[in-house]
C-alpha cells in the first residue's frame, strides 16, 4: 500500500463520477492537440512547399487563389497568362529563376502539370527509378501519384480535362510514365508532372476536335507543333531544344501559347519592393507573394484556431471546476477515513498529498486520453478524407509543445486539489473522532 | 504503561478534566466509566495525543507525549497505539486485507502479509480477507477494525465505546477479545465507556464525573 495506490482506490470507488471528470478533461485537451497538430503540420506543410518561391505569376483574379493553387495546388488557378509577357517579366534582372506552370488537365484527380525540369530541383527532388520527361507526353509521377494508382515506369493513360472527376478525356494521345520521383513530402508527391508542350499537344487537340469540321486543316499544324514547337522560351528553358533550327517557327508558335503561372525567385533583395508594384501596375498579370499571403492566410485562420483553443480552455476550466466540487464534497463523506488514517500514523503532510494525488491523477490521465484521442481523431480523420495524404497532416508525430500541456494537466490537477487538499491537512481529527 | 500527572483539560471556561495521578502499569487494563460529557472522550484523546492537555503530563511506554511535535505524535502514535472506536470507520474504498496493508503502511512498519492474517485470524475474520467493507456485518466489520488496532502490537490500546453499539453477546465477544489481544501483546489497554454491562470484566475501573 502508497499513498498512489490508496488515492487510485477511492477514484476507482466512483468510476461514473471519476469517469466523467476525467473524460470532460480529455475532450479539452483532445480539441487543443488537434488544433495543434494541424495548425503546426499545415504550417511546416505550406512553408515547405513555398519557401524557394519569392513570387507567383498569374491571371488577374484572388491572389489567394493564385498561391493556393500555383504553389500548393489546392484550388482552382485563376486563368491563363499568355507565355510572351511572362517570358518578358522572367528576362527581369530582378528575376533569377522562373518557372512555368501549366495545368487544367488531370488523371484520377491527381493534377498533370506542364512545366522544367528546374520545378523538380527547386524542391530538391530525387528520381526513385526512371527517368524525367524529355519528350512530349512524357510524365514523371510524384510518389504517392504512384503509389495510389498503381502507375509504374512504361505504364500508359489518357489524361482528363480538367481537375474534377467526370471530365473529357483527352483520347487522341497517351501519356507515357518515364520515371518515378522520391517521396519528398511536399506537393510533387501528389502532381503529374510533364513538359509545357504536352499540355499545349493536348489542349490543342482539344481545341481543334471541337472545331473539327471548320478546321480539318490545322491537323498539319498540330503534328507540327507536337515535333517542333513544343518548347518555351523562358529563362533557364531547358525546354527550347532545336529552338536555334526552328528559332521562326518557335518564336510564331509561342505568340499564342498560354501558361497557368510562373513561379519566380529573386535575383537580388530589391526585388522584393520592385517585382510585384511593376508586373501588378504596368501588365495584365498579377503577381502574388507567397511570404503575403500566407501570412494573411495564417491570420485568418488564426482566428477561427484562437476561437477553438478558448473554448477548449474553457472545457479544462470547467472540468477542473468539477473535480474540485468532487474532492471538495468527498471530503464531507471522508472526514472518519482521514480522521482515522492521522490515528494509524498518518502524518497531515500524508493526507495533504493523498488528496493532491487524486486530482492529479485525475487530470494526468484526462491529458493523456485527450492526447490519445487529439492524435486517433486527426489519424483516423486524415486516412477517411485526405485518402490521397495531400496535405501529409498525421496523427502518429507527437510535438514538443505537447509536453507542455501535459505538464498544464498535472498543473491543474494540484490546483483543483489544494483547497480539498488544504482542509484535510486541517482536518481537527480529535474533534471528528469525538463526533463519530 | 500509561502515566498521568497533574493533567487539567477545559473547553473554554468549562473544566472538563482534572486528574492530579493515575499510573496504570504494564499488562494492565482500566475501565473509565461517565456519561456524557464526563470527559471520557476527551481523556482517551489525550491519551491518543490527538488533544494537548492545558497542563500536566501523559508518559507512554516511558515516552513523554505531551512534548511531542505533531509529526513525532503521528509516528509513536502509528507505532505504539492500537485505537478502537464505537463505529469501525474502516475505510470503505479498500478491501478488508487493504485496510491492514495501510495500517502498516500509515504505522512505518514493511508490508507483512503474514502478519495480517494472524491478525485477521486472531479475530475470526480471515476468511473475509478479501471482502469490501460494505460486505461485512456490523460484527465483522469490528473485529476486522480490532484486528487493524492490534496489527502492529502496539504498547498501548485505546477503546472508545467499544461495545456501546453491540447486543449483549456481541459486548461479551469484543471485550473477550480486547482482553485476550492485550494480554498476548502484553500491553497497556483503557477502554473509556458508559456501558455498564462490562463492569464486572475489569478489576480496575475508575467513574468520571
Amino acid at each position: 500500500m502508497n499513498l498512489f495506490r490508496l488515492s487510485w482506490s477511492y477514484l476507482k470507488c466512483k468510476p461514473l463520477n471519476t469517469g466523467l471528470n476525467i473524460l470532460i478533461l480529455a475532450l479539452g485537451v483532445a480539441i487543443i492537440v488537434v488544433l495543434l497538430l494541424l495548425s503546426t503540420q499545415m504550417e511546416s506543410k505550406l512553408t515547405k512547399n513555398a519557401e524557394n518561391v519569392d513570387l507567383v505569376i498569374g491571371a488577374k483574379g484572388s491572389p489567394m487563389q493564385l498561391i493556393l493553387s500555383s504553389i500548393f495546388h489546392i484550388d482552382y488557378p485563376t486563368g491563363n497568362i499568355p507565355l510572351k509577357e511572362a517570358t518578358l517579366i522572367s528576362k527581369s534582372p530582378f528575376v533569377k529563376q522562373a518557372i512555368p506552370l501549366s495545368m487544367g488537365d488531370s488523371y484520377s484527380t491527381y493534377r498533370i502539370i506542364g512545366t522544367d525540369h528546374s520545378y523538380i530541383e527547386l524542391y530538391n527532388a530525387k528520381l526513385e527509378e526512371g527517368k524525367l520527361w524529355d519528350k512530349v507526353y512524357e510524365v514523371t509521377l510524384g510518389a504517392e501519384v504512384s503509389d495510389e494508382l498503381d502507375l509504374e515506369v512504361d505504364d500508359y493513360f489518357y489524361g482528363q480535362h480538367g481537375m474534377a472527376k467526370g471530365g473529357h478525356f483527352h483520347e487522341e494521345d497517351q501519356y507515357h510514365v518515364v520515371g518515378v520521383l522520391e517521396r519528398s513530402n511536399t506537393v510533387l508527391d501528389n502532381l503529374i508532372l510533364t513538359g509545357l508542350e504536352s499540355i499545349w499537344g493536348m489542349h490543342e487537340y482539344h481545341i481543334e476536335d471541337t472545331h473539327h469540321e471548320e478546321d480539318n486543316h490545322h491537323e498539319s499544324e498540330t503534328d507540327h507543333h507536337k515535333t517542333h514547337s513544343l518548347e518555351g522560351n523562358v529563362k533557364n528553358a531547358s525546354l527550347i531544344e532545336g529552338a536555334d533550327e526552328h528559332d521562326t517557327t518557335v518564336e510564331d508558335s509561342l505568340e499564342d501559347k498560354e501558361i497557368t503561372a510562373m513561379l519566380i525567385q529573386y535575383a537580388s533583395p530589391m526585388a522584393i519592393i520592385q517585382m510585384p508594384r511593376m508586373v501588378n501596375s504596368k501588365s495584365a498579370l498579377q503577381a502574388a507573394s507567397p511570404a503575403f499571403e500566407m501570412t494573411r492566410l495564417f491570420s485568418l485562420l488564426g482566428v477561427g484556431i484562437d476561437a477553438l483553443i478558448g473554448f477548449a480552455y474553457l472545457i479544462i476550466f470547467i472540468s477542473c471546476l468539477s473535480i474540485f466540487i468532487a474532492l471538495y464534497n468527498a471530503l464531507k463523506e471522508r472526514k472518519y477515513d482521514l480522521a482515522i488514517m492521522r490515528s494509524m500514523g498518518a502524518t497531515r503532510s500524508k493526507l495533504c498529498i493523498h488528496i493532491l494525488l487524486e486530482g492529479t491523477i485525475m487530470t494526468t490521465l484526462g491529458g493523456l486520453l485527450g492526447f490519445l484521442l487529439g492524435h486517433g481523431v486527426i489519424e483516423i480523420f486524415t486516412r477517411i478524407i485526405d485518402t490521397k495524404n495531400e496535405t501529409g497532416i498525421t496523427g502518429l508525430i507527437f510535438l514538443k509543445g505537447e509536453i507542455g500541456i501535459l505538464a498544464l494537466c498535472v498543473l491543474l490537477g494540484v490546483l483543483s486539489s489544494l483547497i480539498p487538499a488544504i482542509s484535510a491537512y486541517r482536518t481537527d481529527i480529535s474533534k471528528v473522532l469525538a463526533e463519530g | 504503561m500509561i502515566e498521568i500527572k497533574r493533567l487539567k483539560f477545559s473547553y473554554g471556561e468549562t473544566p472538563i478534566l482534572n486528574i492530579d495521578e493515575l499510573l496504570i502499569p504494564y499488562g494492565e487494563d482500566c475501565l473509565f466509566l461517565g456519561n456524557s460529557g464526563s470527559g471520557k472522550t476527551t481523556l482517551l484523546h489525550i491519551l491518543a495525543g490527538l488533544i494537548k492537555p492545558m497542563e500536566g503530563e501523559v508518559i507512554l511506554a516511558e515516552e513523554n507525549i505531551t512534548n511531542l511535535k505533531t509529526h513525532e505524535m503521528d509516528d509513536f502514535r502509528g507505532r505504539n497505539i492500537g485505537l478502537i472506536f464505537q463505529k469501525h470507520h474502516l475505510v470503505h474504498a479498500l478491501s478488508v486485507i487493504e485496510n491492514l496493508l495501510l495500517a502498516q503502511y500509515l504505522g512505518g512498519l514493511p508490508k507483512d502479509l503474514n502478519r495480517i492474517y494472524q491478525a485477521l485470524d486472531d479475530v475470526n475474520v480471515l476468511h473475509r480477507k478479501k471482502a469490501k467493507v460494505y460486505e461485512l456485518s456490523q460484527g465483522e466489520a469490528q473485529r476486522v477494525s480490532i484486528a487493524r488496532a492490534m496489527l502492529n502490537k502496539p504498547k498501548i490500546i485505546l477503546a472508545d465505546e467499544p461495545t456501546s453499539s453491540l447486543d449483549d453477546e456481541n459486548c461479551e465477544r469484543v471485550i473477550e477479545l480486547l482482553q485476550y489481544q492485550a494480554e498476548k501483546y502484553d500491553a497497556t489497554m483503557v477502554i473509556t465507556t458508559h456501558d455498564q454491562r462490562i463492569k464486572k470484566r475489569f478489576e480496575n475501573s475508575i467513574t468520571l464525573r
